[in-house]
């Protein structure tokens, strides 16, 4: 009797277990139908000895067909194409519990191809080591997409290498004349019996000055193309003595000082065209300033990921109106006449800058000069590794930087 | 008592010893080729110059074809790069498989400061590369150069 009362409640207890569980179940079902719709992600499984395959509701919809079409897994296979046939089927062979991912195309009812994205995996339990179950989901959007940038970048590497060999032809066949004039001149005023009049002379070093000039514009367009390649690796450089370096190589006119401020400790960066950037700023702070005694100071300062270059004069300044333009090539801003050059040069900072990923920008009041301020990306530590294998330099030598980085 | 030991007898001079310079200068730009034989004129060099247009022209020059008398060894080449027909790589790579001609010490002078250029020439042997604009006022420099390399350097025979 009381035995029979025990099993009575045991098996109430039970009944009711199993109804929360079955609950649980309905619900994590219900959960798992509804987040599978929503996310379009169709389900599969094939019995790799039988070759049977089950193809999900939202799978069939996938392929533009009805839910509960008839004979719809036989015909999958016939459904990848060709040229994916190998890629569709990857998932055979593998080691249980490991993860398969392919991509292939799959025929929609509407006749058109889609891309499908398919993860799967054996039966991890080892129970069935014949059991493949995997998600597939359609990609078509993202990975045309991924295609076409692919396609356009291939274009624009085209792009760059014609350009690169027309830079390359441009350096060569425009430069070889006005050497040739040069030279010619250079024979003429050798070759003369007597001393040439003034007349003559002045001519001569005229015809002189106007193709050194053209060679130094075809330098300068030279520089301006190749500014934006951006190839250089980072490398180790101590602030202090790039700027003094810098100051080293400029010439410094009579009455203008300079002044150098650095708040910053080693950082890892491309050294020559940032060298490069920051010379050319402070050469022209320096060639540009109209009104000695004069300051042009130099502030080094390290932010979060960049280095902040800061050159500023006491010069002649210019229109706030003209802060964007003054970075177009071939944009004279100074009223010195005297001061040589092409106009080019703030425009090729700014192409190479960008190149690396940083930015310069500057302010200015007329009369009482002008700061321009270069931000350049310091480059990621993890990029060492691979700056190393880019460069095929000395690994041991990069080892060597690391320990002075993380100080 | 330490007794220095007499140093070794220098009993072989330069093949190029007494000779005049001799030189075969390939560069499509003529001003250029005058420049040099301008410039060796006027700093009383003894030389023996001969010039060509081109990789091919040059090349009859080597054999002494096509109505060109032979160039005999020992001589320098200076070789310009970018040239029509048969640019400075070419001829290069053709010398350096020509038999009698594959040892010839070659400079290369150029306006080209390429690095692909650089690293070709190189690794085709040659003996140094000059980009045009350093090579000194009228060359001076480079026949500076080339006087001092033809005076002491052994040549292959």
């Amino acid at each position: 009797m009381r035995e029979t009362k025990r099993s009575e409640l045991r098996a109430k207890t039970l009944a009711s277990e199993l109804r929360a569980t079955n609950g649980q179940l309905t619900q994590t079902t219900e959960r798992l139908k509804v987040a599978l719709h929503a996310g379009q992600v169709g389900l599969w499984q094939v019995n790799m000895r039988t070759g049977d395959r089950w193809l999900s509701p939202e799978l069939l919809e996938l392929f533009g067909l009805e839910p509960d079409s008839p004979n719809a897994a036989g015909g999958y296979l016939s459904r990848i194409h060709p040229d994916d046939a190998e890629e569709a089927v990857k998932h055979e062979d593998r080691v249980p519990g490991e993860v398969t991912q392919t991509r292939f195309r799959i025929r929609h009812e509407d006749g058109g191809y889609r891309w499908m994205f398919s993860r799967s995996m054996l039966d991890p339990n080892h129970s069935q080591p014949y059991l493949v179950y995997g998600a597939m989901v359609d990609v078509t959007e993202d990975y045309e997409k991924e295609l076409e940038l692919e396609r356009l970048n291939d274009e624009l590497t085209d792009t760059n290498r014609s350009l690169e060999s027309f830079t390359k032809v441009a350096s060569h066949d425009l430069r070889s004349p006005l050497r040739a004039i040069r030279s010619l001149v250079e024979f003429l005023r050798e070759d003369a019996p007597q001393e040439l009049d003034e007349g003559t002379e002045s001519y001569l070093d005229r015809i002189d000055l106007r193709a050194s000039r053209a060679e130094h514009l075809i330098d300068d367009l030279l520089d301006y193309a190749r500014a934006g390649e951006a190839r250089d690796t980072p490398s180790l450089v101590e602030p202090q003595r790039l700027i003094e370096d810098i100051l080293e190589t400029v010439s410094q006119p009579d009455g203008i000082e300079s002044v150098v401020e650095i708040d910053c400790g080693p950082i890892f960066v491309e050294a020559t065209p940032l060298a490069t950037c920051v010379r050319n700023l402070v050469d022209n702070a320096f060639k540009h300033h109209d009104n000695p005694p004069g300051v042009v100071s130099i502030a080094v300062r390290q932010g979060l990921k960049i280095v902040e270059i800061a050159v500023a004069d006491d010069g002649p300044g210019f229109p706030s109106s003209q802060r964007e333009t003054i970075f177009e090539p071939f944009r004279k801003m100074h009223a010195r006449p005297e001061v040589e050059g092409s106009g080019i040069g703030l425009s090729v900072i700014k192409r190479s800058v960008e190149a690396y990923g940083g930015m310069i920008t500057v302010e200015s009041e007329v009369g009482s000069g002008s700061t321009f301020t270069l931000r350049w990306p310091i480059a990621a530590l993890d990029l060492v590794e691979g700056s190393a294998h880019n460069a095929h330099s000395d690994t041991a030598s990069q080892t060597e930087l690391l320990p002075s980085l993380l100080r | 008592m330490h007794t220095l030991t007499p140093l070794p007898k220098l009993n072989s001079s330069p093949r190029s010893f007494g000779r005049p310079l001799s030189l075969l200068v390939v560069d499509d730009d003529e001003v250029d080729r005058e420049m040099m034989v301008r410039g060796l004129t006027k700093s009383g060099i003894d030389h023996h110059i001969r010039t060509a247009r081109d990789g091919v022209e040059a090349m009859d020059i080597l054999h002494g074809q096509n109505g060109n008398p032979r160039l005999h060894a020992p001589f320098l080449v200076v070789l310009d790069l970018n040239m029509p027909r048969m640019d400075g790589h070419e001829f290069l790579e053709t010398l350096r498989l020509t038999p009698i001609l594959a040892e010839t010490p070659v400079f290369i002078v150029t306006t080209s400061d390429h690095e692909d250029d650089i690293r070709a020439a190189y690794g085709r042997g040659v003996a140094g590369y000059i980009v045009k604009d350093r090579a000194g006022s009228n060359y001076s420099r480079l026949i500076e150069m080339l006087q001092a390399y033809w005076r002491i350097v052994e040549f292959p025979s």
